[in-house]
C-alpha cells in the first residue's frame, strides 16, 4: 500500500491523529492557566485606621462586603482578615459617616499573597487604597538556638 | 441442566470474605461502638479510599495482576497537592489544579512502569512493588533536594528551615474536605459526602462503559491469554502499557481524594502504604489476581475498613490494649494478601493438574479446577 505509513495509517489520518493530540495539550494547558488563575487565594487585610499622615480619618461603624463573602462589621482602628479566591474583586461599604465612594472594584496583580485595603481611604476617594502586604519571614538561624545548659546531662537508661 | 449450589465450594471461592465476616462479626460487638458511629466511619472511609481500590481493575482486567506500582500515580498526587498548597489554590480548584499538574507526572510514570513490567511478564505484582520503591527514592530526592533548590518553591511555610525541601507533614487546610463538603447531606443523623460518593459513581460508569469499548474487550482478551490476542492482531503490549497508565492516574485522583479528607499529608510516606491498603481492601472483597469486580471494591472497602475501626478497640476491651487490635489489623490485613496469593497459586496448579488428568483421560472438567485459568 503506498498511501499507509508504517503503522497502516495513511498520512490523512496520522495528521489528524496530530491535530487531536496537539488540540488536546492546548486544551490541558488552557485549563490548567484557568484553574491556576481562578483557584488563587488571597489574604486580604482589611484596616479601618487613620492614615498617619491625617489625611483620612477612621470611621466609626462601617459594614464590608466583598464578593459574596458575609459581611464584615469594623469600628475604628480595627483589622479584619478574609481569605478570597480568585484576581478581580468587589468591595462595597455601608457607612452612616461621610464617604465619597461606596463600591470600587480592583485586580490583584498575579503573585500577591496579602494585600492590605484602608476602608477609609477607599470611601474617600482614592484609587491607591489597597497595597501589596510582605510578611518579613526570618529564617532561624543557628544564632538563635539556645544556649547549651550548664547542668549535668541526665543519664539515659535503656528501656525496654 | 441448572447447577446445583456447593456450599463447599462456594466458602472455597470466597474464603478470603468469609474469614473477614466472621471476624468482623466477632469483634463489633465486642468493640462496643455504636452503629451510628460505626456508619458514619464506614461511609466516610467509602469516600476516601474507593477510588484508589479501583485504580487496581484495569491492570487486573489485562491479566497483570494487583498493580502494586499505583504508588506511582499517588506520588505524582502528592506533588501536584504540594504545588497547590504553594501557590495557595483552594478549595474544589486546589484539587483541581493538584490533579492537572499530577497528570502529566502520572502518565510518564505510568508509561515507564509498564514498559518495565511488559519485561518482566508473568512477574508483574513483585516488579510492581519494587518499582514502587525505586521510585520512592526519586520522589525523596525531588521533594527533599530538588524542590525550592532547582524547582522554585514560593512558601517560606512549606520549605524546611534550611531553605529547601518540603516539610514532613504539610498542611492541607486549604483543600481539605472540600470535595467532601461541596455537597454534604446529612440524612438519619448520618453524614454523607455526596459530591465524592459522584465521583466515584461516575467512575464505575466509566469502568463498565470502558469494558464495552475496543480497548477494554483488547484488555479483557490479553487478560485471558497473550499469545492468542497476540496471534489475534492485538498490541498486546501497548494495551498492556495503556492498562498501567490508566491505573496511574487513577491513583493519582483517588490520592488527591484521599489526602483532601484526611487534611494533612505525610510528605515522604503517604504513598508508601496506599498499594498496600487498596490491594488488601480488594482482595479482601473477593477479588482475585485474575478476577475483580466493581461489587468487590465497595464490598472489600467495607469490610477491611470496619475491622480498621473496631480491632483496636476490641482489642482493648478484651486486652486493655488498644495496641494489640492494630496489631490484629496489621496482621489480618497483610494475612488476606497472602492468602489471596496462595489460593491463586494453588488453584493455578490444580488447574494445570486437572488439565493434564483430563488430556489422559481424555476428559476435562472446568468446574474441578476452581474457576483457574
Amino acid at each position: 500500500m503506498s498511501g499507509a505509513d508504517k503503522n497502516g495509517a495513511n498520512p490523512a489520518i496520522r495528521t489528524r491523529r496530530l491535530l487531536v493530540k496537539a488540540g488536546l495539550l492546548v486544551m490541558y494547558v488552557a485549563l490548567t492557566v484557568f484553574v491556576f488563575i481562578n483557584g488563587r487565594s488571597h489574604t486580604f487585610l482589611i484596616d479601618n485606621k487613620s492614615l498617619d499622615d491625617g489625611a483620612v480619618s477612621a470611621m466609626r461603624r462601617v459594614k464590608v462586603f466583598i464578593d459574596n463573602q458575609k459581611p464584615l462589621e469594623l469600628y475604628a482602628r480595627d483589622r479584619e482578615l478574609l481569605m478570597v479566591r480568585g484576581q478581580g474583586h468587589r468591595i462595597r461599604i455601608e457607612t452612616q459617616d461621610p464617604a465619597n465612594r461606596l463600591e470600587a472594584k480592583f485586580s490583584v496583580p498575579f503573585g500577591n499573597d496579602m494585600i492590605l485595603i484602608s476602608v477609609p481611604k477607599m470611601a474617600s476617594g482614592a484609587d491607591d487604597f489597597w497595597e501589596h502586604f510582605v510578611i518579613q519571614y526570618e529564617r532561624p538561624t543557628n544564632n538563635d538556638a539556645p544556649p547549651p545548659t550548664l547542668e549535668e546531662p541526665v543519664p539515659i537508661e535503656p528501656t525496654l | 441442566m441448572k447447577k446445583k449450589f456447593d456450599f463447599r465450594r462456594f466458602i472455597a471461592d470466597n474464603v478470603v470474605v468469609v474469614i473477614f465476616l466472621i471476624l468482623t462479626a466477632i469483634a463489633t460487638p465486642i468493640s462496643g461502638l455504636s452503629a451510628n458511629y460505626i456508619l458514619q466511619d464506614i461511609i466516610t472511609r467509602i469516600g476516601r479510599n474507593s477510588f484508589l481500590v479501583f485504580s487496581l481493575l484495569l491492570p487486573i482486567m489485562a491479566g497483570m495482576g494487583l498493580n502494586f506500582g499505583m504508588v506511582l500515580g499517588a506520588m505524582a498526587g502528592e506533588i501536584g497537592l504540594i504545588f497547590a498548597v504553594d501557590w495557595n489554590i483552594s478549595g474544589v480548584w486546589g484539587l483541581g489544579f493538584s490533579v492537572l499538574v499530577g497528570l502529566p507526572i502520572a502518565i510518564i510514570l505510568g508509561w515507564a512502569a509498564g514498559a518495565v513490567l511488559n519485561r518482566a511478564k508473568g512477574r508483574e505484582m513483585a516488579t510492581g512493588y519494587i518499582l514502587g520503591f525505586f521510585m520512592d527514592g526519586v520522589y525523596q530526592f525531588v521533594v527533599l533536594y530538588l524542590m525550592g533548590s532547582l524547582i522554585p518553591m514560593r512558601s517560606l511555610a512549606i520549605t524546611l528551615s534550611r531553605g529547601y525541601g518540603i516539610r514532613n507533614t504539610l498542611n492541607l487546610d486549604s483543600v481539605r474536605q472540600s470535595l467532601d463538603n461541596m455537597m454534604m447531606v446529612k440524612l438519619f443523623g448520618l453524614n454523607f459526602p455526596v459530591g465524592t460518593f459522584i465521583i466515584v459513581a461516575i467512575l464505575c460508569l466509566f469502568i463498565v462503559w470502558f469494558r464495552k469499548t475496543k480497548l477494554g474487550q483488547d484488555m479483557r482478551a490479553i487478560g485471558q491469554d497473550q499469545l492468542v490476542s497476540n496471534a489475534s492482531g492485538i498490541p498486546v503490549e501497548t494495551t498492556r502499557i495503556i492498562a498501567i497508565v490508566m491505573s496511574t492516574v487513577l491513583a493519582m485522583i483517588g490520592q488527591v481524594i484521599f489526602l483532601q479528607n484526611m487534611g494533612n499529608m505525610a510528605t515522604y510516606n503517604a504513598h508508601r502504604q496506599t498499594g498496600f491498603f487498596a490491594v488488601a481492601a480488594i482482595l479482601v472483597g473477593g477479588a482475585s489476581v485474575t478476577k475483580a469486580t466493581i461489587p468487590n471494591v465497595f464490598v472489600g472497602v467495607v469490610l477491611l475498613h470496619l475491622m480498621y475501626i473496631v480491632m483496636p478497640r476490641a482489642g482493648a476491651e478484651l486486652f486493655g490494649s488498644a495496641q494489640i487490635g492494630e496489631y490484629f489489623r496489621d496482621a489480618f490485613s497483610y494475612g488476606a494478601i497472602a492468602l489471596a496469593l496462595v489460593l491463586h497459586a494453588w488453584r493455578k496448579r490444580r488447574g494445570v493438574e486437572i488439565d493434564r488428568a483430563g488430556l489422559r483421560m481424555n476428559t476435562v472438567d472446568p468446574a474441578a479446577k476452581g474457576g483457574a485459568v
